[in-house]
């Protein structure tokens, strides 16, 4: 069967899960959406392209309707739920692990991303997909970064699975990134578990990418640093960002993976799950973030230009309003808004709207290229 | 020896610089990312560099100081023909 063109109910139903609504609310439409009848391997494809099988299962477990749903697909998303789970408790002891040994060597750190909220924001329910450890270091701490992690075990590299072995970046790569040290290389732990093989840890050293006009001074981030307690168990303490600048981070980092067209060729272009995490977050650290808190931290880093990209997007896709809430409103144009940055010296720009992107499997067409 | 230096890292460069014309030098102090070079070209130029001179980069070296212009470059890449560069890694 063809898959279909524009979005349907499947794609509706991970939206709205995306949007956050009140959970008696959500599990009215579920159960709608569910009884009209659903395409599940379209909509197995679309969460898997968006990371957000585990958010589907838990919101089909959560909701106790079974009514319309095939009786293998409701194993396998009770499965995944399940592993998701596991999987959480593996990545977050990994992740005391090294942030203690971070901590004993002086080398300030904050979790980011998932790490950083998947606790709180998703309330550790493992409805949050759980990908690589994301920390973000002081760039001048990158050789004792790496160090520590080589003491740890870890191996720079990533795992190959047929060989079973982590393969180590090529002379390529490798400059790469110190020609962009907005990140670290990545290196991967060989756990010896069969259900969780390997962690990767990708410790970033800016809040945007090297030699980019949008910068956000990492040391202040760092020295504000706060801790959230996880229940694992054991009970832990991860160091993570201050409200403020972890909603800016993940607002920025949805910027980042949405407006550089290398992602495309990657298949990491932005994904429906990091607009439900500036969502979500949006919401949880309203106080902290609303009466001109966040738009000052914005304003004092000259970035308005890309988080006005990222709320207009919200805005016009998930209907959130946050252009008007945070006062910034007539701040970026449209053709800003359809902009990418290109590889090389072409100009290219997005010719549909962000939910027709999503949508799309393949997204390149959608970008023009002059 | 300098200016067989000095051309042979002009014919590594044009590869990599698509804003040059064919009758155009590669100049000195113009910033090389406003003669085309991307991050993408700056990752081939380095491998191609390192090929034709026969030396490899260290970590130290490897920043934007040192791809900034074609001087940057021809300065940096004396230190490591001189064997200085090991000192730097």
């Amino acid at each position: 069967m063809t898959p279909p063109t524009t979005p349907g109910p499947e794609w509706e139903l991970l939206e709205m899960l995306c949007r956050e609504t009140d959970p008696g609310v959500r599990t009215a439409e579920v159960g709608r959406l569910i009884g009209g009848g659903l395409r599940w391997g379209e909509v197995f494809d679309h969460a898997l392209r968006h990371k957000m099988l585990p958010m589907l299962a838990h919101e089909i477990a959560e909701s106790g309707i079974t009514q319309g749903v095939p009786i293998r697909v409701l194993e396998h998303l009770h499965s995944v739920l399940a592993v998701n789970r596991y999987r959480r408790r593996v990545w977050y002891a990994e992740l005391g692990r090294v942030a203690e040994a971070f901590a004993s060597r002086g080398l300030p750190t904050v979790a980011r991303k998932g790490a950083a909220y998947e606790s709180t924001v998703y309330h550790g329910n493992g409805s949050r997909w759980i990908g690589d450890l994301d920390l973000l270091v002081r760039q001048s701490d990158g050789p004792a970064v790496t160090q520590v992690l080589e003491e740890l075990g870890y191996q720079c590299g990533l795992f190959d699975f047929r060989r079973e072995v982590v393969v180590p970046f090529d002379r390529a790569e490798l400059i790469k990134y110190r020609l962009n040290p907005d990140h670290l290389p990545q290196y991967t732990f060989v756990t010896g578990d069969p259900l969780v093989p390997i962690i990767e840890v990708d410790c970033a050293t800016s809040l945007t990418w090297a030699r980019s006009p949008y910068q956000v001074d990492v040391d202040e981030v760092l020295a504000a640093r706060t801790e959230v307690t996880v229940d694992v168990p054991p009970q832990l303490r991860v160091p993570c960002a201050q409200p403020v600048h972890q909603f800016l981070d993940t607002v920025l980092h949805l910027f980042r993976e949405a407006w550089f067209d290398w992602w495309l060729e990657k298949e990491q272009d932005v994904d429906l799950m990091k607009f439900g995490d500036v969502i979500r977050l949006s919401r949880r650290y309203a106080d902290d973030l609303d009466g001109g808190r966040f738009v000052e931290v914005v304003e004092r880093y000259d970035v308005v230009q890309p988080v006005c990209w990222v709320f207009e997007h919200l805005d016009r896709t998930f209907g959130t309003g946050l252009i008007d809430r945070f006062g910034l409103a007539g701040r970026v144009s449209d053709t800003f808004l359809a902009s990418a940055a290109a590889t090389g010296a072409e100009v290219a720009v997005w010719g549909a709207d962000m939910r027709t992107r999503l949508f799309a499997r393949d997204r390149r067409p959608l970008m023009a290229r002059t | 020896m300098d200016d067989e230096l000095n051309q042979r890292l002009e014919d590594v460069l044009r590869i990599h610089l698509p804003a040059i014309e064919p009758d155009q030098e590669v100049p000195g102090e113009v910033p090389l990312v406003k003669l085309g070079l991307d991050s993408l070209r700056a990752v081939n130029l380095v491998l191609d560099l390192e090929d034709t001179f026969g030396v490899e980069f260290p970590d130290a070296m490897l920043s934007e100081s040192t791809f900034s212009t074609r001087r940057s470059l021809l300065e940096n890449l004396h230190v490591l023909l001189s064997g200085e560069g090991a000192q730097a890694a």
